[in-house]
């Protein structure tokens, strides 16, 4: 090799660097590629355990919607991890006071994924009168607590308004704050159901 | 044949080559605009907080919580809607179901600026 050639490939060599160590200064930590196992997966797996609850943890729906789920991740690449799941329920209703509640958890290989957590409590508080059109009935009143937590690579996340509707538009339903409602129905029914927002009955009364 | 100027030559290009592809790597994993991971969890929110039964309802919602969106599409059995809402070069997808029963299940999409 003569000398100017060696001159020229070390001046490259060296340009090459100082280039390379500038450029790593302008780059920034995050990397590009797009996280395809972040929050989404997390929370297609907490609407699965609301319809499971919806359906009261019916053996049919859970079967047929896992492998719903199943097909699904396989047709668009939803990236969900393979999961087991466990399911719990407790409750106590009566006429007075009662609470129900429902939890699901999803587990991956690491452990826990996803935790579903769907709890409501009520007490009976008296009755009132309502006029309805001629007559006057005797309603019974309650107040009732409701709230969804679901907790997930997000931290925990609490649903308190859940917009509490009646499809017999029999009901006075209120909603007071922090999770809390006033429910009053008509006196001739033992127990009343109401639904969130997402379809899961609620029931108020033993 | 002069070996000693083809080994030069061979070097300066190795350095060359070396130089651009590794700015090239560089450059490609150089993001300073977290799109797509914004727009990732700002959809995870919007399922936690509602089941997407309705297509107006979620358009709103991405419009409302999801910034960058090059088109919004829901569908639900035949039914198909399509927003577009801006153009990109580089689009991400990124691709939500929701199940509402057996058989029962809306596609969610969105598309952001890469």
């Amino acid at each position: 090799m003569n000398q100017r050639g060696q001159v020229l490939l070390l001046a490259v060599l060296i340009l090459s660097i100082l280039l390379l160590i500038a450029l790593s200064f302008h780059r920034v930590n995050s990397p590009r590629i797009y996280i395809k196992r972040d929050y989404v997966q997390a929370a297609m797996l907490v609407q699965l355990a609301r319809v499971w609850i919806q359906y009261n943890y019916c053996i049919i729906c859970i079967r047929e919607t896992s492998r719903l789920l199943y097909q699904l991740n396989q047709t668009y690449g939803l990236n969900i991890p393979a999961l087991t799941n466990s399911t719990y329920r407790s409750f106590n209703l009566s006429e007075d006071s009662g609470y129900y509640n429902y939890t699901v958890v999803f587990y991956t290989q690491g452990g826990k994924y996803v935790r579903v957590t769907v709890y409501y409590n009520y007490f009976f508080r008296g009755f009132y009168l309502k006029r309805i059109g001629g007559e006057i009935v005797r309603y019974k009143n309650y107040t009732l607590q409701y709230f969804h937590k679901y907790e997930g690579p997000w931290g925990i996340l609490f649903l308190k308004n859940l917009s509490l509707t009646d499809p017999r538009k029999q009901a006075d339903i209120r909603y007071i704050g922090d999770g809390l409602w006033v429910v009053g129905f008509p006196a001739d029914y033992q127990y009343y159901i109401v639904y969130d927002k997402f379809g899961i009955p609620v029931r108020v009364g033993g | 044949m002069n070996y000693g100027r083809v080994i030069e030559a061979s070097l300066v290009v190795l350095a060359v080559v070396l130089f651009v592809s590794k700015a090239y790597v560089l450059s490609i994993t150089n993001y300073s605009k977290d799109y797509a991971q914004t727009a990732n969890r700002a959809l995870a929110y919007i399922l936690l907080n509602s089941n997407c039964l309705n297509s107006s309802e979620f358009i709103q919602y991405c419009r409302q919580y999801i910034d960058d969106l090059v088109y919004i599409q829901w569908v639900y059995g035949s039914t198909r809607v399509r927003l577009d809402v801006s153009s990109s070069s580089i689009c991400y997808t990124i691709i939500a179901v929701v199940i509402y029963g057996p058989g029962n299940y809306s596609v969610l999409e969105i598309g952001v600026r890469g």
